[in-house]
């Protein structure tokens, strides 16, 4: 028997495993964390894809809110925030940066105060709603936890809550086309929200995740995503974690229903008797732990999460970086989409198992923040292109991905018309080698669809969105466990809050 | 006409008459002023050819609740309802699936397409009638404001949630108002075959695509009378949709109401903030402390197409008639409902209808001559707003039908030459009441899905309880 063994073992070493195992380092546990990768960072790790051409990641984004800064101890290992820079709206002809004077511009200045004042308003509540665990809403369930949220609902006044009431229900363009005339403006501030999901503009519902989205954005880290794992990294070496890259979890080791540790895919046993997995809950739940081991209820719920997404990730080496059509210098980050129409379309055809003619995009040139990502003058573009169907009819052949390339390459084209030129090389990421190469379920880089229903009690579901796997000892931390999503680290502190709980 | 009145309902529409017969047995003095020489508006049942008769917008009587049947005392004033025994989905390959109202009949029914799907069917069964008891509580009582802040309403909605937690029904509730009717009814069952019909029914009262969140909730709302005819909500009555608005009439009369057909109201006569009465086409003045507009909305993506047939004609894959007495579903694939879905929402009728049919004679041969049938299909989605340079319905009304039919003359050969006569009803606009607020007026604009008459029996209750005043 192996004489290896530790408090807690951490699987995956993105930004929730990183998270997880600082708090719990803190609290005096020794926490091992395996990484199956040769990189930290998970989907945040950056990578050179053309020689002398590094990109930021499958989430070129990089936001965190100041709480999380706070709780992990950020701010002494180097990470600071700041206001991320505006992004412009970009398709149909010019662009429209988002910021007062250029929205006020184009009528759309005070749709954009009436939203960040809503914003401002709901801000307490929303913030609770994501950093505490979902409360149980179980036949059984205790009442005071489902009466305070209810009194701090109540409390937002008739106003406010009859807007959240309308925005639970309403599509996003019904909800967002009278605040905002100018629909480049509609779509690109829309297409965050969506892109993580399977329902567009028109569709009921989606009014919330466009919100959720907004609401939850915030600051950004200075650095972007390199910086941010650099500094979870330091802090969690700090706290005494060690961190092993190229350690595949093969499975986690289960005996009369206790946790023992994990088995490597060399072989090797390693033995604690809590493991909390940054993994995705499907592949946490179904592959990682033994056959047999969940209830029938549990696997159901997890087999019904979805993980089909209809994004991939384009990134382009570029000679200069590229300007926007009426603009005089480059912009950091611009979406590209003519209007909240365009984003059905491209919805829909995807839906279908087709390659959208136009894609919508949301770009970052990290580049121009960080010179060392490209050589001297040159520049990388990074983009989610939204519109990629799940799994085309035509399979992923290469003309097929020849086509997503042009298609989104055009869409680049009409708003910086001397992009062509000065492409040098492109790599075009989409979900089946998302998941072969980072390990997420379908490849899907928020772990699991990001629709209403896959929120709060429903990420992943109800018996599993509380943190814990139904088997003592083993904790979901991934971004398919609530709340998930784009809130960076927030699950992996929840998980390991759910660990102390249980000590 | 000096007479005051204690309410005057504008629209003899089954909410209408709903509204005004629930305020008569409660001892108000009710007017209802109807623009059309019949009442019912979307329940009616109008001869489509010499001996033949069909139902209007309204198919069937599936969508009648009971607290609505039980409260006017229908069975009293000649309602006579007859429950469908089958709902089939024929195929283009083989016997289709039909449902049964034997649970025993329906298991071995989806057995041939998959046994993993007929252990689990019973589950859903279930699990939907339990969704939809919750829902109908919701659909049955007044209206519930969840912004208000009064503390009988506070109190309601309290009552409602603590019901909804202690039941076990509030997760299952927030799965179902949140999730597209396709991924949910995937989670249950494999066989898309069974699958796609039961997609179809939860669209079947929205303009919704089955990949549109919150589906799965139409789905509750529709299965309201039971998911399959085991159920037995879903049902027929005996001389079509128009013979429950006129139970619902005779329920009203009894109680003292007045019914005015042929008369057009101008608009509603408002003094200072309060509404005093309406004023008729010609200037006449009638008086009235509440007064209620009941206009029907239609939910704009469906046409009704009702046909006088000389013969039952006979579907492929099956013999006999039994399976043809129920409903009958014809849904294409759930990708193919998306893409029509797409479609309609810019302003094209689908190539590949989802379409919804009966034969009410096979279960009340009153409504043809012996030997005679009428089959009567509601058809998407057939968008309201059509774009293009075919923007009028007038001019799409028949390719949209001869559509239809080739359609079913697919499953169901023969078909075309059976049909004596048949009839369009073209989507109608959505409407929206265009009112000012004042006290007195009570208006609503709720869709068809709660029920029939509901609309007008919840609001009726309102007014009951001193909402309008």
């Amino acid at each position: 028997m192996s004489a290896e063994r530790w408090d807690v073992i951490v699987v995956g070493a993105g930004h929730n495993g990183l998270a997880a195992a600082t708090v719990l380092a803190r609290e005096g546990y020794s926490v091992l964390v395996l990484e199956r990768r040769e990189e930290v960072g998970g989907l945040r790790a950056g990578l050179t894809f053309h020689p002398g051409y590094r990109h930021t990641g499958i989430h070129h984004e990089a936001v965190l809110s100041q709480g999380v800064v706070d709780q992990l101890d950020l701010a002494s290992h180097g990470l600071t925030l700041r206001a991320p820079p505006p992004v412009a709206c970009a398709g149909g002809g010019g662009s429209v940066l988002v910021e007062p004077a250029e929205l006020e511009a184009v009528g759309c200045g005070a749709g954009w105060r009436h939203l960040g004042a809503l914003v401002e308003r709901i801000a307490p509540f929303v913030q609770r709603l994501v950093r505490d665990p979902v409360p149980r809403l179980d036949p059984d369930a205790p009442l005071w936890p489902l009466l305070e949220r209810a009194v701090a609902l109540r409390r937002l006044g008739a106003d406010t809550l009859g807007e959240l009431v309308h925005v639970l229900g309403a599509s996003a363009e019904a909800w967002l086309l009278p605040l905002f005339p100018d629909p480049r403006v509609r779509a690109g501030l829309m297409l965050p929200g969506l892109a993580w999901g399977y329902a567009g503009p028109s569709d009921p519902r989606s009014a919330a995740l466009v919100l959720h989205q907004i609401a939850l954005g915030g600051s950004e880290v200075v650095g972007g995503p390199a910086a941010l794992v650099a500094a979870l990294l330091a802090v969690a070496r700090a706290r005494r974690v060690e961190i092993r890259t190229g350690a595949e979890v093969a499975r986690i080791v289960v005996e009369r229903r206790a946790v023992r540790g994990v088995d490597l895919r060399d072989g090797a046993r390693i033995a604690a008797d809590r493991v909390v997995s940054a993994v995705d809950p499907r592949r946490t739940l179904l592959d990682l732990l033994p056959p047999l081991s969940l209830a029938p209820s549990v696997e159901d719920e997890i087999r019904a999460f979805r993980v089909r997404t209809v994004v991939a990730k384009l990134h382009l080496a570029l000679s200069q970086p590229p300007v926007i059509a009426g603009r005089t210098s480059p912009i950091e980050r611009f979406r590209v989409v003519a209007d909240p129409a365009a984003l059905d379309r491209a919805l829909a055809v995807a839906r279908q198992g087709w390659i959208p003619t136009a894609p919508a995009l949301d770009v970052r040139i990290p580049s121009l923040a960080d010179p060392t990502l490209a050589p001297p003058g040159h520049a990388v573009l990074s983009a989610i292109v939204y519109g990629v169907p799940p799994a085309p009819v035509e399979g992923w052949s290469r003309s097929v991905r020849k086509q997503l390339v042009e298609a989104s390459l055009s869409m680049l084209a009409a708003v910086c018309p001397t992009i062509a030129d000065t492409v040098v090389a492109s790599e075009l990421v989409v979900s089946p080698e998302i998941e072969a190469r980072y390990g997420v379920s379908g490849g899907h880089p928020m772990h699991g669809e990001l629709a209403l229903d896959q929120l709060w009690v429903g990420r992943p579901g109800p018996l599993l969105s509380r943190s814990r796997a139904p088997l003592p000892g083993v904790f979901l931390a991934s971004s398919g466990t609530h709340p998930g999503g784009s809130l960076t680290a927030a699950s992996g502190i929840l998980a390991a809050r759910a660990v102390l709980d249980a000590s | 006409m000096s007479r005051r009145w204690d309410v005057v309902v504008v629209g003899g529409g089954h909410d209408g008459l709903a509204c005004a017969a629930t305020l008569a047995r409660a001892g108000r003095s009710v007017l209802v002023l109807e623009r059309r020489p019949i009442v019912g508006g979307a329940s009616v049942t109008e001869e489509i050819a010499p001996g033949f008769r069909a139902p209007g917008a309204i198919m069937t009587a599936s969508q009648l609740r009971p607290p609505l049947v039980r409260a006017l005392d229908l069975d009293r004033h000649g309602l006579s309802l007859v429950p469908f025994r089958s709902a089939w989905a024929p195929s283009p390959e083989g016997p289709g699936v039909c449902l049964w109202d034997d649970p025993a009949r329906t298991r071995e029914e989806i057995s041939t397409v998959s046994v993993r799907d007929a252990d689990r069917y019973p589950e859903l069964v279930r699990t939907l009638a339990r969704l939809a008891a919750a829902v109908g509580s919701l659909v049955d009582g007044p209206p519930i404001d969840p912004v208000s802040r009064r503390p009988t309403e506070l109190v309601r909605l309290g009552t409602l949630a603590h019901g909804l937690l202690r039941g076990g029904d509030l997760l299952p509730l927030i799965a179902v108002a949140t999730q597209s009717v396709a991924d949910w009814l995937a989670e249950w069952l494999e066989s898309e075959i069974l699958r796609a019909p039961l997609v179809a029914m939860g669209l079947q009262n929205v303009f919704l695509g089955p990949r549109s969140p919150g589906t799965a909730l139409d789905l509750a709302v529709a299965s309201l009378g039971g998911l399959d005819p085991a159920g037995g909500g879903r049902c027929l009555a005996i001389g079509g949709t128009g013979a429950v608005a006129d139970a619902i009439a005779r329920s009203a009369t009894a109680a003292g109401a007045e019914i005015r057909t042929h008369v057009a109201v101008e608009r509603v006569h408002v003094e200072g903030d309060r509404a005093t009465g309406v004023v008729l086409e010609g200037g006449e003045v009638v008086d009235s402390a509440v007064v209620v507009v009941a206009s029907e909305h239609q939910d704009g993506a469906a046409a009704r197409i009702n046909l006088a047939l000389d013969h039952l004609p006979a579907f492929n894959g099956r013999t006999g008639a039994e399976h043809l007495a129920g409903e009958i579903t014809i849904a294409p694939s759930i990708v193919a409902m998306d893409e029509a879905f797409v479609e309609a929402r810019a302003g094209r009728w689908s190539r590949r209808p989802m379409l919804h049919l009966a034969i009410p004679t096979l279960s009340d041969p009153t409504l043809a001559p012996p030997g005679r049938h009428v089959m009567t299909i509601l058809a998407r989605y057939a968008p309201h707003a059509l774009s293009g340079d075919a923007a009028q319905w007038t001019a799409e009304r028949d390719p949209f039908a001869d559509h239809v039919l080739s359609v079913i003359e697919e499953l169901c050969p023969g078909l075309t030459r059976a049909v004596v006569q048949r009839q369009v009803l073209t989507p109608m606009p959505l409407r929206t009441v265009d009112a000012p607020k004042v006290a007195g007026l009570v208006t609503w604009s709720s869709g068809p899905a709660s029920g029939i008459g509901m609309a007008g029996f919840r609001r009726a209750h309102q007014i009951l309880g001193g909402a309008a005043s």
